[in-house]
């Protein structure tokens, strides 16, 4: 079953700086769209106010026609990577993934080479890699219609970074995704659609050069 | 789901319990003449109901907010978070002050 995330109207300012200006975003399974811009353009605060953390006086959300203001509280419609850790530091991996609902023996979890050698290891007695590769999966691994990721990349091994892109791959057949990350190659790579915030608008990308028109590459 | 805000309670409930005691012992030179066990055992009580909690939700906001994203993917908003946390502590403070009021 296809599903359909619509976002309109989007606004935000902090202060007197207005970063996101009537924003449109439609997002539907099998979607991986790729959110680029530059450090502070509003990526991130796009995410969290569709996400339903952030507030602002003007959004307008529909999840398969239903309108949302907050749709992280209803379960099975998002997950949202965060771009800082976290997850409570005292806690041991094992149990991080069973408060998520999720089988730590389960094929996910149990045949994974990265994970698997510290099960009962607590998070602050993990590096910062290895954070963020179960972070990234915890949310993959979310039986949700759609997932934000706020730069998935971020700390991780190349050989581990593959790895993601093929799981996020994987998973966007059921899913909708949109994803951010400072690395665009990365970005490029995976996603299948690519937008770009721009002076608080959104820009549909689809060439090289229009990724050197709105300056986000160099020309050479 | 009580699991997940047992976690943020039991974060919350550390600080608090090391403040209520705190605050307490402070209080000692104020309360000199009036000062029981009783009285010190009620006064960390009703501290730990009050600013107590308040104290550890503004720990855990100051130093480990980004934890709320945790939270927030198991579908629990902050304000649940924080009102379920303190009837956790309100189920625990009440019984405390009977016994010590009756016993």
């Amino acid at each position: 079953m296809s599903n359909i995330l619509e976002a309109d109207s989007i606004r935000k300012a902090f202060g007197d700086k207005q970063v996101l200006t009537d924003i449109f975003l439609r997002c539907q399974t099998g979607d991986i769209i790729g959110l680029l811009g530059r450090n502070g353009s509003g990526k991130s605060t796009l995410l969290k106010i569709l996400f339903g953390t952030l507030y602002t006086d003007y959004k307008h959300i529909v999840i398969d026609g239903i309108l949302m203001h907050q749709p992280f509280k209803t379960k099975g419609t998002i997950g949202f990577l965060s771009q800082d850790n976290f997850l409570p530091k005292h806690l041991t991996v094992r149990k991080i993934i069973q408060l998520f609902n999720q089988n730590p023996q389960g094929p996910a979890f149990g045949e994974d080479d990265v994970l698997s050698k510290v099960y009962n290891t607590k998070i602050s007695k993990l590096s910062g890699g290895e954070i963020r590769y179960l972070e990234v999966k915890l949310i993959l691994n979310m039986e949700v219609k759609f997932l934000f990721l706020d730069e998935p990349f971020n700390g991780i091994s190349p050989v581990h970074i593959d790895l993601i892109k093929e799981m996020i791959r994987k998973e966007s057949i059921n899913k909708g995704i949109v994803l951010t990350d400072h690395d665009y190659r990365n970005v490029l790579d995976v996603a299948n659609k690519y937008m770009i915030l721009f002076d608080g608008g959104i820009k549909i990308l689809k060439s090289k050069e229009d990724f050197i028109y709105w300056g986000y590459i160099p020309e050479k | 789901m009580i699991r997940q805000y047992l976690i943020y309670f039991t974060q919350v409930f550390k600080i608090n319990v090391f403040a209520s005691v705190l605050a307490a012992f402070i209080s000692i030179p104020l309360l000199k003449k009036g000062m029981t066990i009783e009285v010190f055992i009620i006064f960390c009580i009703t501290f730990f109901m009050t600013g107590g909690i308040i104290l550890g939700v503004l720990f855990h906001e100051m130093f480990r907010y980004k934890e709320y994203y945790f939270y927030y993917n198991l579908g629990i908003s902050k304000i649940r978070l924080i009102l379920i946390c303190y009837l956790f502590h309100i189920i625990i403070a009440i019984p405390l002050l009977l016994i010590v009021h009756y016993v």
